[in-house]
């Protein structure tokens, strides 16, 4: 029992990083946009947001630096990055019409370079590694929660024990729900992703919404970067560190089926997955082959939400086709 | 359409400026100094392995410069075990270098595909075993005894142990230490075999569990691993791969940890007693003076604690058991003089039996050692006949928890 | 540039045709609009930007072995665009390239390790390449199956696949074909399992300019390549024609993921001597944005992959000489897509102004 629970904290750490690299890509899909370059957009947020908190530390000096302010600055700085990457690509597939496919891969190539870029580049600048400050990187880390819940018999670890970035994660799933069920907005922005034309027949600004979802959707991304560099990485530039994790983050959105309730736990399944082999051993299955198996379940469930043909659990109907107004 | 042809024009010239730029830039800068290529399969940010090596090559190039000579280093970071690394080879022999150092174990095979090309240049592939055996004279290996530096800090561990058993912290069968190791192969067996027989010399009742995350350098998976071993119930971390995720893992895991490559307490100042390290300072200092002095040094290079090629990084006094330094220079000393050998063979034992026979090297290419008796004197001579660690024994007390890398 | 497109400001209308040259023109400008781009993360660095390209261009072209090095990188890039081309002229989105790379890989590794001493060299490298031609084909052909039987998303199935193969190879790595043992490093091949050299390179080079010809005329002057347009243009017009869709997407991709499964056979044999996890090393992905800008030309891509080759080694020896980080490299590329990306609207729309003054100008 405790070996499961302290799997479950484990998978955990990881699986909010994915956690926000999967919401901010629901809500780019869910406005008709494949961005498949979640993974570029989180290379950039990770080492803009592990900048931020540096330069702000290095501004004010370790011994006055606050959590709370470093907290806040990797995560609006990982954000600006990741909703600029995303409006050069709106730019590109919204306006000028690219291919959504090509331009996410380009996006993914230059995030990547951008990211890499910008972790050597700080560590060439200062001469030496970059790293923050031990109690930084402990408000980055560490529980949030009061003692007392934390010591409630298993419950307390699993809900209790985890970083700021989880809760804000779950907050932001259940905000996001809530958004697409109960508000109209939401409701407009479905309709946009499912059937253009017949959004902006209904007078709805399919631009605008497929920007706003764009943009803001990166920008949700590249905090899962920021956190996995500040949380898992502890606070040090990691070069090949974030590679692959973007890709499993848009595995993770079929997963999901589109849904931001089930990433909570989609994502931490996830992350239990990519650990597994550290803790738990099958016969006769090689522990590397454990790391594929979010890719298989993946392929499983979008196999077999195909075949079902259930309109729910669909990607969204126009998912990587860019409109054309005068095509109609 | 003219503005057009305009920006075009303006275009034009731009890019023919850089090339005519391209040109005139292209000529070796200084003169004297020796060139010298370091390629490096991570960076300083790893606070670890790449960073021990960066800071061998500044203290080398200081002591060199004091006697004299210039040495200009082109140093390659980031670069993968595949045919990137072919290419960082000949990028950096291109440059005009005359040693090539490789940092990495998986370096060799791709070092050796690219240094028949170059006979006048020297390559050097640190911790692997093939160059130095092979027909090219222009190959070399270099390691050192590592193992040395691990069985005191397993000393140090071992120290902490005792005093958390004596103070009622834990009894004595939960003395365990966990183990982040990269792959199950010689270089990490020797190391924490050393490591485990150093903590078992001070405290008899240890244990030790041992993870292999896969990958010398992947901060997640050692982060994991370290997590998973205190899970587990390990009280003391120590490791054999590049980052320093697994001090970080131990520090909020409320336990202890002893590092490799750099000292760790700065990054983990409540977990981390001491580390140990390599200075690669003192192999490229001989081997560029000996270069420069139209010498050559023995294609297979090894060193340890006496020469100082080994060493302990500062003991964080505040957190390791009272009395430690001076057990620990004892035991140095011990060590430099031959008083202690590390794989004494009446301390260990497999499946219950002492060790009798083990070879020490390959040498029909099979990768199963065949030659050499490693097993001599009551003891097992690690790195006497090759600089890289040939000890793959399982010793009774070591719990491997994955054994697929 | 402003989003504003939908403003009654400025009207968009599709062209029909525009000068060739003009096209062209267009193109070239987006390609130093990006190199200008470019320059400004080297400026930040410090960096003289005119040096920096000087360097690039001087340590991917300046010497023979630069050049040796330069082409050996555009080769699997060419290949494998050369096997988009055809699932993206049919609109099939195939991202999958990375993994049918790698699928052929394995199978060509697999004859390379085993059988080296069992049949001569040449038998040997024929074997690998049709072994790895079918692999690759194999793995392209699942989703395709899918596809046709379920309509389920290519796009996504084929990116799954990509790391379903490569955790193979991690596992090949470190289990059944371990060298070493615990080095997780798979042997390098013999000498019989290597491809030749011609002038110097590999003759993977070789392969795939014949593919680019044989590319050419199956795309252009064939029934398949007919049927592939038709598709492409519309499902259901070629619905109507009588054409068996999903048997052709099936064939198209067996086509697609065996070239890509050369390639990958062509990378082992011919650059690495080895097989590793990175085997691909993102040229699945690289080589799409590859055959897009070509529009899936396949003379066209000889170009763009040897810039993209240029670019990538160049900065190499940028990061050799002055420290910058060779990282700088997929900056320019990625830029270097947007912008001829960009410039492709410019192509195929323009710009109508409320006055009623048509801007053919578009490109600023």
């Amino acid at each position: 029992m405790s070996a499961i629970i302290a799997l479950i904290v484990a998978a955990v750490t990881f699986g909010t990083v994915l956690m926000f690299g999967t919401l901010g890509e629901i809500l780019t899909e869910k406005s008709g946009n494949l961005n498949l370059g979640v993974e570029g957009i989180m290379y950039m947020g990770g080492a803009f947001g592990l900048a931020g908190a540096f330069n702000y530390e290095q501004a004010v000096g370790a011994a006055s630096s606050s959590g709370l302010l470093a907290i806040l600055i990797a995560i609006i700085s990982a954000f600006a990055a990741g909703a600029i990457a995303s409006l050069v690509y709106g730019f590109i597939t919204i306006t000028l019409r690219a291919n959504q496919n090509v331009t996410g891969l380009a996006l993914t190539i230059f995030g990547t370079g951008v990211g890499q870029f910008t972790g050597e580049f700080l560590r060439v600048r200062e001469g030496n590694f970059v790293a923050l400050s031990n109690h930084l990187k402990d408000s980055f880390a560490n529980p949030i929660m009061p003692k007392f819940l934390q010591d409630i018999p298993i419950l307390g670890k699993i809900l209790f024990s985890h970083s700021v970035f989880f809760y804000i994660a779950v907050i932001l799933a259940i905000a996001m729900h809530l958004f697409f069920v109960k508000t109209k907005k939401g409701m407009y922005l479905r309709a946009v992703g499912e059937s253009p034309s017949t959004a902006d027949a209904a007078g709805i600004n399919i631009t605008l919404y497929k920007y706003l979802a764009t943009i803001i959707g990166g920008g949700i991304s590249a905090i899962g970067g920021m956190v996995y560099i500040v949380t898992t990485a502890g606070c040090v530039w990691n070069h090949a560190g974030l590679s692959g994790v973007g890709w499993l983050a848009v595995a993770l959105v079929i997963f999901c089926l589109w849904r931001p309730l089930n990433a909570i736990w989609g994502s931490v399944l996830f992350g239990a997955l990519m650990i597994m082999y550290l803790r738990v051993r099958i016969p006769f299955i090689p522990t590397e082959i454990y790391k594929i198996l979010p890719y298989v379940v993946t392929v499983i469930v979008l196999v077999f939400s195909s075949m079902r043909n259930n309109k729910e659990k669909q990607p969204p109907a126009s998912l990587g086709a860019n409109y054309f107004r005068e095509e109609r | 359409m003219k503005k057009f042809t305009v920006l075009l024009m303006v275009m034009l010239m731009t890019v023919s400026m850089v090339f005519a730029n391209g040109t005139t830039e292209a000529a070796p800068a200084k003169s004297e100094a020796i060139k010298v290529g370091l390629i490096c399969i991570g960076d300083e940010n790893d606070q670890g392995y790449t960073y021990n090596f960066i800071r061998g090559q500044k203290e080398a190039t200081e002591k060199l410069a004091a006697e004299g000579i210039n040495v200009e280093w082109v140093t390659k970071y980031n670069i993968g075990e595949d045919s990137t690394c072919v290419d960082a080879n000949i990028e950096v022999a291109e440059e005009d270098c005359k040693i090539i150092f490789n940092n990495s174990y998986g370096f060799e095979p791709f070092m050796l595909e690219v240094a028949p090309n170059y006979p006048n240049i020297d390559f050097v592939s640190c911790t692997n075993c093939v160059s130095s055996h092979d027909a090219l004279p222009n190959t070399f290996n270099a390691f050192a005894n590592i193992y040395e530096g691990r069985y005191v800090a397993g000393v140090v561990a071992g120290l902490k142990l005792n005093q958390m058993i004596s103070e009622g912290k834990i009894t004595a069968d939960k003395a365990v230490i966990g183990y982040v190791g990269a792959f199950s192969f010689a270089e990490v067996i020797s190391g924490f075999t050393s490591y485990y027989l150093g903590a078992k010399s001070v405290c008899p009742s240890v244990t030790m569990k041992v993870s292999f995350v896969g990958s010398w350098s992947d901060a997640t998976a050692e982060a994991d691993a370290a997590k998973a071993l205190a899970d587990q119930g390990c009280v003391m971390i120590s490791q054999h791969s590049d980052n320093t995720t697994p001090a970080t893992a131990a520090q909020s895991a409320g336990i202890f940890h002893t590092g490799y490559n750099n000292d760790m307490t700065s990054v983990a100042p409540n977990a981390s007693l001491i580390s140990t390290r390599i200075d690669w300072s003192v192999y490229f200092y001989e081997f560029i003076k000996a270069f420069v002095a139209g010498e050559k040094l023995d294609q297979d290079w090894c060193k340890g604690m006496e020469d100082d090629a080994v060493k302990m990084t500062e003991l964080n006094t505040a957190i390791a058991a009272p009395g430690t330094q001076a057990k620990m220079d004892q035991v140095i000393a011990d060590i430099s003089s031959g008083k202690i050998q590390v794989f004494d063979t009446s301390k260990f034992t497999v499946k219950g039996a002492t060790v009798t026979h083990a070879f020490a090297r390959d040498t029909n290419g099979d990768f199963a050692a065949d030659t050499d008796e490693a097993v001599f004197d009551g003891a097992y001579h690690e790195s006497y006949f090759q600089s890289a660690p040939y000890f793959t024994e399982q010793i009774d007390g070591i719990t491997w928890l994955n054994a697929a890398y | 540039m402003s989003a504003e497109v939908k403003t009654p400001f400025v009207r968009l209308a599709k062209r029909d045709s525009m000068d060739p040259k003009k096209v062209w023109a267009i193109r070239l400008s987006s390609i130093l609009v990006a190199l200008i781009l470019g320059m400004i993360p080297i400026m930040i660095t410090g960096q003289n930007p005119f040096t920096a390209y000087g360097i690039i261009i001087n340590g991917s072209l300046g010497k023979p072995i630069y050049i040796k090095q330069t082409i050996k990188i555009a080769i699997p890039l060419l290949g494998c665009a050369l096997a988009i081309a055809p699932c993206f002229k049919m609109r099939f989105w195939n991202i999958g390239a990375e993994g049918q790379i790698t699928a052929g890989a394995i199978a060509a590794s697999y004859f390379a390790l085993y059988w080296s001493d069992k049949v001569p060299s040449f038998v040997l490298i024929l074997i690998m390449f049709v072994t790895a031609a079918i692999a690759g084909g194999i793995w392209g052909l699942i989703p395709a199956f899918f596809k046709a039987k379920w309509n389920t998303n290519e796009t996504l199935f084929t990116l799954m696949m990509n790391y379903i193969i490569i955790g193979i190879v991690s596992w090949l790595q470190g289990g059944p074909w371990e060298g070493r043992k615990g080095s997780q490093l798979i042997p390098m091949f013999n000498q019989s399992a290597r491809l030749p050299e011609i002038f110097g390179i590999h003759c993977g080079w070789i392969i795939v300019l014949l593919l680019v010809v044989l590319m050419h005329i199956y795309m252009n002057y064939t029934k398949h390549g007919y049927e592939i347009a038709v598709i492409g243009d519309s499902e259901n017009t070629a619905r109507y024609a009588g054409m068996n869709v999903g048997k052709i997407m099936m064939r198209t991709m067996f086509l697609s993921g065996a070239i890509c499964g050369v390639v990958g056979f062509i990378v082992v044999s011919g650059a690495n001597h080895t097989l590793n996890n990175g085997v691909a090393n993102g040229v699945g992905f690289t080589s799409i944005t590859v055959a897009w800008l070509s529009q899936l030309n396949a003379f066209a891509m000889i170009v763009i992959s040897l810039i993209l080759a240029i670019l990538t080694k160049g900065a190499n020896t940028l990061q050799t000489r002055l420290k910058v980080p060779a990282s700088i490299s997929d900056i320019v590329t990625g830029i270097l897509l947007f912008c001829m990306l960009s410039c492709e609207f410019f192509i195929n729309y323009k710009l109508i102004f409320r006055h009623g003054k048509s801007e053919e100008e578009a490109s600023k």
